[in-house]
């Protein structure tokens, strides 16, 4: 048996043959389906189905979840009414339906679904998150509808980038940090077609939640996907979550991969990714002192437990800067609820933020709130003209505890100096 | 099967170009065609309406769908009659949504040096081979999977899943 990376071994795996090579072409039978409810898309899924492929009930309903996230909570009768459209369709098709537990990236991870050598497909092109334990995600788009209707999926077999970590982040650096880094390095087609595979004893003393931030915005440097083979973090957190023993799954010893880049993580210092495209990505300390209106802190990237303990660390007995809109997301109900048991929100909320339930809404752009000639310092997944209100003003991708710090000063600040 | 295309390069677009940008991004929520479609391109070039043919194709430098693209600037063009485009690489989520669309999409390196706009190209899709019409220039590009090909030639993927369903059944099997 050739030697192989650990995405080469899941996709030979889930595609039936012994072993595959990068750049072929192959069907794949994952392992999950997920999708969220989305205008458009679900819906037409759901008439396309019956209507045009005469499929009654889809081949994978019991492998298939559904989130509903987005438009939580509804801001007018047409979007309940959608979503009443969901879970009927859901309740029909026999496909578990979850809500009121989170952003549904987040809530797939509390929830066990993404376990080490699996394969999972998604409309979405942040679930690569679920990386963090040794599952390969990819992201389908509208083609999750080929997925739905025949069971399987095509995909060009990606090379692998092996990324060698060392060292530990200084704090007040996290894993959104290195992501943007990889992505003022690579560039933003640097890691074109390829998977990135995260090792090294830098990657095990990273934890879970930074493993998830920086997979969610793998895409940006062009990858499809992004993987840390699990190690005992993972498995442990796999272990609380499901009750269950999982095995880990590695790239052979002598497997082939596209490059190999190393990354002393003590030496990485706060990133940020300037306005207007996800690539625009330069250390801090260039965009140092801008003058900022808003911040906001959630989203699949950064909402997670360390975001907002750290935000609280930084904001706690103090006040944002007068005048400064601070929002904070968690990204799911178990998130929330253990940030309100330590104390972490309660100190954020009395500093002054404006603290919401978990939901999609502030990060996708339902939640319009900056108007033309504003400034935000955002965790959100995405910084394009319009993203969070007005296409004249701008948005700075950055991590939880910059977003901290700014709202402090009201000026992009390096969260060291609060620490 | 015949897969040519053929028509002149209406545009040659930049690295990593943002396709939400050929309508505008403050037009990325209009669903209705007929409001969108009349501005396509027209930051970039105010006739180009009436500059392009159906057929034409389009032209693109590395890593072209970068970022989180909406439907519109690719739905302006199927509606122009452009359904071909090539680049020196395609983000990749972009290539999957626009494959599973029905676009025609090769990559070519070294594309973007060997055709000008307004140059007429035939593209044999199979083969992976461009000839620039002008120039006499026969430029090779990567051959589609065999997958890649039926997504082409079905337009998309309704077409697609229809014809792997019937393929299914033949075998007697749901997979």
């Amino acid at each position: 048996m050739p030697a192989m990376t650990l995405t080469e071994k899941i996709i030979a795996r889930t595609s039936g043959k012994p072993s595959v090579k990068p750049g072929e072409t192959v069907w794949v039978v994952p392992d999950v389906f997920m999708m969220y409810d989305w205008p458009g898309i679900s819906d037409r899924y759901a008439y396309l189905l019956k209507n045009r492929f005469n499929i009654e009930r889809i081949p994978v309903a019991d492998r298939t979840v559904i989130f509903i996230d987005h438009m939580c909570p509804p801001t007018g009768e047409h979007e309940t009414e959608f979503h009443h459209g969901t879970r009927r369709w859901a309740n029909e098709q026999g496909i578990k339906l979850f809500e009121g537990l989170g952003i549904g990236h987040q809530v797939a991870a509390e929830l066990g679904f993404a376990t080490p050598g699996a394969m999972i497909a998604h409309l979405d092109t942040h679930v690569q998150l679920l990386g963090a334990f040794g599952a390969l995600t990819i992201s389908l788009l509208a083609d999750l509808l080929t997925a739905l209707a025949l069971g399987r999926f095509w995909i060009e077999v990606p090379a692998t980038i092996r990324v060698e970590l060392e060292g530990d982040f200084q704090y007040g650096v996290s894993g959104r940090d290195l992501i943007h880094k990889i992505i003022k390095d690579l560039g933003p087609d640097g890691g074109i077609g390829k998977v990135l595979e995260f090792v090294g004893d830098g990657a095990r003393k990273m934890s879970i939640d930074s493993r998830m931030a920086l997979l969610c915005q793998i895409m940006f440097c062009g990858a499809i996907s992004g993987i840390f083979p699990a190690d005992d973090k993972a498995l442990t957190y796999l272990k609380n979550k499901t009750g269950k023993e999982f095995e880990t799954v590695v790239s052979d010893p002598d497997a082939t991969f596209f490059e190999t880049i190393r990354y002393d993580l003590s030496l990485l210092e706060p990133h940020v990714v300037k306005p207007s495209s996800p690539g625009n990505a330069c250390a801090l300390k260039e965009v140092e002192d801008l003058e900022v209106q808003q911040g906001y802190l959630g989203s699949c990237a950064s909402g997670r437990l360390e975001d907002i303990e750290i935000a609280a660390r930084i904001l706690k007995g103090k006040k944002i800067k007068p005048g400064f809109r601070l929002y904070v997301v968690p990204s799911s109900r178990e998130v929330m609820v253990q940030a309100m048991e330590s104390g972490a929100l309660a100190a954020l909320v009395d500093a002054g933020a404006f603290v919401s339930s978990p939901t999609c809404d502030f990060c996708y752009g339902k939640t319009q709130s900056l108007c033309a000639g504003e400034r935000a310092v955002s965790t959100g997944t995405l910084n394009v003209p319009g993203r969070m209100g007005s296409i004249y003003s701008e948005i700075y991708q950055t991590s939880a505890a910059v977003v901290a710090a700014t709202a402090l000063t009201g000026k992009i600040t390096d969260p060291r100096n609060y620490l | 099967m015949s897969l040519v295309y053929e028509g002149k390069v209406a545009w040659i677009f930049p690295d990593n170009f943002d396709v939400d940008l050929i309508v505008g991004v403050q037009h990325i929520k209009e669903t209705n065609p007929e409001k969108f479609l009349p501005l396509t391109m027209k930051e970039y070039e105010p006739n180009f309406l009436e500059q392009v043919a159906k057929g034409d194709i389009l032209v693109a430098g590395k890593n072209f769908g970068y970022g989180h693209p909406h439907f519109q600037g690719m739905a302006a063009m199927r509606k122009l009659g452009l359904w071909c485009i090539l680049a020196e690489s395609f983000a990749p989520a972009f290539f999957r949504s626009e494959i599973v669309s029905g676009m025609a999409l090769l990559t070519v390196p070294g594309i973007t040096e060997r055709v000008k706009r307004f140059d007429r190209v035939r593209v044999e899709v199979e083969q992976g081979l461009v000839h620039n019409l002008n120039s006499g220039d026969v430029i090779k590009g990567v051959k589609p999977s065999s997958i890649i090909l039926d997504l082409i030639n079905n337009r998309g993927m309704i077409g697609f899943i229809k014809a792997e369903l019937a393929r299914d059944l033949g075998k007697g099997e749901g997979d």
